[in-house]
């Protein structure tokens, strides 16, 4: 990992797109402000970490799981269409 | 065309079901190619199934069903990037954990796949709305709804 140390206002580049600037300093938190080309997403790594979790228990869904789950919910209101062309 | 999937054997997926999702999902990047297969004729899930893999499958839903008045909150930014101007004429679909007791099955509100219609281009996003999170639990919604289950 690469350290850096930054004062108020500073910033950081990465690659050609991506800037990174220290807005603010309160106390023990730092506000980094973040310019990024719209595809580029960004987000805080707790979350990124919870979605990633969840991602990967969503994959390990067995088909008598799903049929047993879809018991579940059967005679409710139809489901959406997937996309049309 | 002709898809290899994880639980149904070999299926015959018609073109307007085959979507990008850009990146991937997290955890999951470089698989961006999927095939979105009707779970069964009563079932509300369909499986989001990789074309680069057979091995991985997906169970996806329309938040609709529970939560009638979902709508994301993404940024212009990102759906622009999809080349979407309204959340509500994208497909939205959430992800769903089920676990040994099925009853107890998840959806992910906070990190929903965000895909363009005309074009099937998506992406998972995230939303950014406090009250939406990574595991609701889908019968305990539907039944404060008073939804028939």
């Amino acid at each position: 990992m690469l350290v850096l140390a930054r004062r108020l206002n500073e910033s950081i580049m990465i690659g050609d797109e991506v800037e990174i600037v220290v807005v603010a300093l309160q106390g023990d938190q730092v506000k980094l402000g973040i310019r990024a080309p719209r595809s580029v997403p960004v987000f805080r790594k707790e979350i990124y970490e919870e979605i990633q979790r969840e991602n990967i228990a969503a994959a390990q869904a067995g088909a008598g799981a799903a049929a047993a789950a879809a018991d579940l919910l059967k005679g409710v209101k139809p489901p959406e269409k997937g996309p049309k062309p | 065309m002709r898809v290899r999937t994880k639980h149904l054997g070999v299926r015959e997926v018609p073109d307007e079901r085959i979507v990008e999702i850009r990146d991937g999902l997290y955890g999951f990047g470089g698989k961006e190619r999927f095939a979105l297969i009707e779970h069964g004729p009563e079932s509300p899930f369909f499986w989001l199934q990789s074309l680069d893999e057979a091995g991985l499958a997906f169970v996806v839903m329309s938040p609709t069903l529970f939560r009638p008045d979902y709508a994301p909150a993404i940024s212009r930014a990102d759906l622009a990037d999809l080349g979407i101007e309204d959340v509500k004429d994208a497909l939205v679909l959430v992800l769903v954990v089920i676990p040994e007791d099925p009853r107890k099955m998840t959806a992910n509100l906070q990190g929903p796949l965000v895909i363009h219609r005309g074009t099937r281009i998506g992406r998972q996003l995230i939303s950014n709305d406090p009250a939406h999170g990574p595991r609701h639990l889908i019968l305990e919604e539907m039944a404060a709804r008073g939804a028939r289950t």
